[in-house]
Order: C-alpha cells, then structure tokens, then sequence
C-alpha cells in the first residue's frame, strides 16, 4: 500500500524551470519574440502545460503556419510529448543546465521521430492507455476495469489540474494489494538514449518469496552490465524493494520510469 | 519501512533535489488552479 505519505509528496511537487524560445528560422518579421519562462511539473506531459507557449510565439510565425501542430525540441532532438516531462528531462539531464532551454517549432513536424498531438485527448487516451497497462500487469486488469468512468475522469482531472488528493483518491485503489503483499508484475519502462523503451515481465518476489529490488530489476534487464538509473532526478539506491519502488515512485500513469546510464 | 536507509536515501535525495529550484521562484507556474475543475454528465 502506498503510505508514505511524506514521499508522495515529494514526487508530486517535482518541477523543473523551461525557458522555451522560438526557433529563430521561423521568426517572420523583424522582431525576434522574447524567450517564455515556465515552472513545469516533472509528472505532467508537454502538451498540457504549453498553451501559453503556443499563443505566446504563434504572433510571431508566417499566417501559414499558424494552425500547425506545435513541436519541441532540445539541442536538436526531438521531444516526444508522450513520455512524461521529468522522464525527458532525466535522458538528457547530463546536457542540461537550468533553466532547461527547450526550442519551439510550428515547421517540419519530425514525422519519423514524433507521433501526432493535436489535442488534450490525445494525450488524456494515451494516459488511460497505460493505466490501464499497468493494472493488467499489476492486478489483471481487475481494479481498473471496476472503476467508474467518473474514477476515470478524476485521475485524469487531478493529473492535469495538479491535484495531488483529487489524484491519489482514486490512484491508492490503483496501489492496494489486497490479500497479498505484492503486485504480480511490476510496470516498468527502461530509457536508454534514444532507443525505444525496454519492458521485461518481472515480479516483486523472486520464487522463495522474497522481496526484489532494483538490483534484481537491473540485473534481469541488463545482464552482466553496470548501469546507474535515475528517476524523478535521483538515483534509489540498488536495494530499494521494487514493491516499494512501484506504489512510491512510479509516475501518475502507474510505470516506473527508469533512465538508464552506463 | 520509514527508517530503512534505502528510503532515507531516497527522501534526502529528493530534497536535494528540490534544492535546484532555489532561484527560479518568480517563475510563472504551469498550472495554476484555485479550486477543482468539476466536470461530469447530467
């Protein structure tokens, strides 16, 4: 059960500072728009804390731009707006001084790198999606699927709203393991540069039912190599049980997010 | 659990950090909301 309180807290209330500035190419006119300065939630996604971006620099852009899809980039690479921000901030973070400086673009959406975003639903489908992932692996999709829509709707609206207990109201049924001590697979998603993510099934216990930490985690995924993981901009110690580590630590989507470093 | 040094660790290492932050409070904040936003069907 996910009880500590304390460290909740601390995970919800992650931001990082973004100075976002317009890509100078697509600057129509001669004045070149000021940078925008932004406190964004690490546990959030892109797509729902940039509207101010968009209208702040779209004054800016050729007419004919002005309705495209907006996209952001960081020292030339393009950010996918479906892994949540502190996850992207975490890949890159050795490059990264704050304020993180992140470009904006309306021009040459990167089609090979980046799915489309054109509204919040996206993302709101996205988020459920891997919710309802989770709970397969965690209680065989048996939690979620007994919510109401309205459940639905306030994990949705708590995430989006910043609303640690409009969230978590609903979010500690997600963490509760009735009858047992343990979820029966653990939601994980390892980040490796620019490679696609890496999912393994791995349970919390090993087979003489003792718990698993994250170096059983690591060592299950990454066989006879040493890496570091960070996540939320931390490295947990080796030792931390995965149990743990899942109700305490995992984003607002229920997965763990791991970035791995070698 | 709330002395084991795995979690003691992990709470100190988050105040740290949140330590990073210190300088960037007149940020405009992301989200602002002053109450819950209330949707649902009739």
């Amino acid at each position: 059960m996910a009880n500590d309180r304390e460290v909740l807290r601390l995970i919800w209330e992650g931001r990082l500072p973004v100075c976002f500035q317009l890509n100078s190419e697509e600057v129509c006119g001669l004045h070149t728009p000021d940078p925008f300065y932004l406190m964004v939630p690490r546990l959030s996604y892109f797509p729902l804390v940039t509207d101010k971006i968009r209208k702040h620099f779209v004054q800016y852009i050729h007419s004919d731009k002005q309705d495209s899809e907006m996209w952001l980039d960081f020292s030339g690479m393009a950010l996918k707006w479906h892994y949540p921000i502190g996850v992207l901030y975490d890949l890159y973070s050795a490059d990264i001084q704050l304020p993180w400086t992140i470009t904006v673009h309306f021009d040459k959406f990167p089609e090979e790198e980046l799915i489309h975003c054109q509204s919040r639903e996206a993302v709101e489908s996205y988020f459920m999606s891997c919710i309802k992932e989770a709970d397969v692996l965690k209680h065989r999709s048996q939690v979620v699927s007994n919510m109401q829509k309205k459940d639905h709707n306030q994990l949705w609206l708590g995430l989006q709203n910043d609303k640690f207990d409009q969230f978590w109201a609903v979010n500690r049924k997600l963490m509760e393991v009735p009858g047992d001590d343990s979820f029966k697979y653990i939601p994980f998603r390892c980040y490796r540069g620019e490679e696609p993510f890496l999912q393994r099934l791995i349970k919390p216990l090993t087979e003489e039912g003792q718990r698993k930490t994250l170096l059983n985690l690591i060592e299950e995924v990454y066989p006879n190599e040493k890496v570091r993981v960070t996540t939320h901009g931390i490295e947990p110690p080796m030792d931390t049980p995965l149990q743990w580590m899942s109700e305490h630590l995992s984003y607002p989507d229920n997965f763990l997010h791991l970035c791995i470093q070698a | 659990e709330l002395t084991r040094p795995w979690r003691v660790q992990i709470l100190q290492e988050l105040q740290r950090r949140d330590k990073h932050l210190i300088g960037f409070e007149n940020y405009e904040k992301a989200i602002e909301m002053s109450s819950w936003v209330k949707t649902g069907d009739a």
